[in-house]
């Protein structure tokens, strides 16, 4: 295989695992389509065209009832996905205000520490009590398209996860629980010039 | 919803007018109407969502993965015929002006 088909390949495989839902069969399309492309330029350049389809962004298209199912299972791993991201950027923050809380010596900066990890370990709680991906049961996927309906208790177990509903609301407050850690350290102003950038980074996240 | 008749989609549609009821493979379109793929292909999917297109997989030898057909629906044919120009229009065997009311 020659560099330039290689490339395609490659150009193809990303605008396929990057796709929305809606396009990602367009995107498979294009890519089966390479194999019957026998110019290995006219196949590169096939396959820059193609990323123009990672601009579209469609939603995958509920023919019936009986996709919901498979939609609400993509969108537990997606939420699951996002939880684990969350839960690693937490372990990082309590990891490096702990730091901090070894480095200074100021009660009040330790207080101040103390109390972003604190409001980092409820908001983990918040994220993981409200926010966390719920498995559909074996009884929703068995259950005839027919009897579906929000309003079911599964039904509705699932749209609320979707929508998180009532979740942002608890994040927000979660996020507050930050404020007097922050405000209480920078208040001190203790902070040792080489490790400004450090706490201007666990600041921001 | 309205298609925004381009002269690319115009080409598409005549692309599928030569025998309407075939199916027909992305490259194979692209090469008829010299069209790259990234124009190609949102004019297929714009097609597709106004159900004027009709899609489906094949599989042609086992072990492979299938491959995407297209064809224009019935919907797709009428409004195909109304866009793209008197010449290339009509397939062969059909009469010119059978869709013509006196």
């Amino acid at each position: 295989m020659t560099t330039a088909r290689r490339l395609a390949l490659r150009i193809l495989n990303i605008v396929v695992r990057f796709a929305s839902p809606g396009a990602q069969d367009w995107a498979k399309a294009m890519l089966r389509e390479m194999d019957f492309i026998e110019n290995d330029w006219t196949a590169l350049l096939w396959a820059l065209g193609s990323t123009r389809i990672l601009l579209w962004r469609r939603d995958a298209p509920l023919a019936e009832l009986c996709d919901v199912p498979r939609a609400a299972r993509r969108f537990q791993k997606q939420i699951s996905r996002r939880n684990l991201r969350e839960y690693a950027a937490s372990a990082f923050v309590i990891v490096g205000v702990g730091y901090y809380i070894s480095a200074f010596h100021s009660a009040l900066i330790r207080t101040g520490c103390a109390l972003v990890i604190v409001g980092t370990l409820f908001m983990v709680y918040t994220l993981h009590k409200r926010g966390s991906a719920r498995t559909v049961s074996a009884e929703f996927e068995l259950r005839t398209c027919m009897d579906f309906n929000p309003r079911n208790s599964s039904g509705s177990a699932i749209f609320c996860a979707m929508s998180g509903r009532g979740t942002y609301y608890r994040l927000f407050l979660a996020c507050l629980s930050f404020v007097p850690g922050f405000w209480s350290r920078h208040w001190s102003g203790q902070t040792l010039p080489h490790k400004r950038a450090l706490l201007l980074l666990l600041s921001l996240l | 919803m309205k298609l925004r008749r381009s002269p690319q989609t115009v080409l598409v549609l005549s692309e599928f007018l030569q025998a309407p009821q075939d199916w027909k493979y992305g490259y194979d379109i692209s090469r008829n109407t010299d069209l790259k793929s990234g124009t190609l292909y949102p004019i297929l999917i714009r097609l597709a969502e106004r159900k004027l297109l009709e899609t489906r997989w094949e599989t042609l030898e086992a072990g492979k993965p299938p491959r995407h057909m297209y064809k224009l629906t019935a919907g797709g044919l009428r409004y195909a015929r109304e866009q793209v120009p008197s010449a290339s229009k009509h397939p062969v065997g059909q009469p010119a002006f059978s869709g013509v009311k006196s």
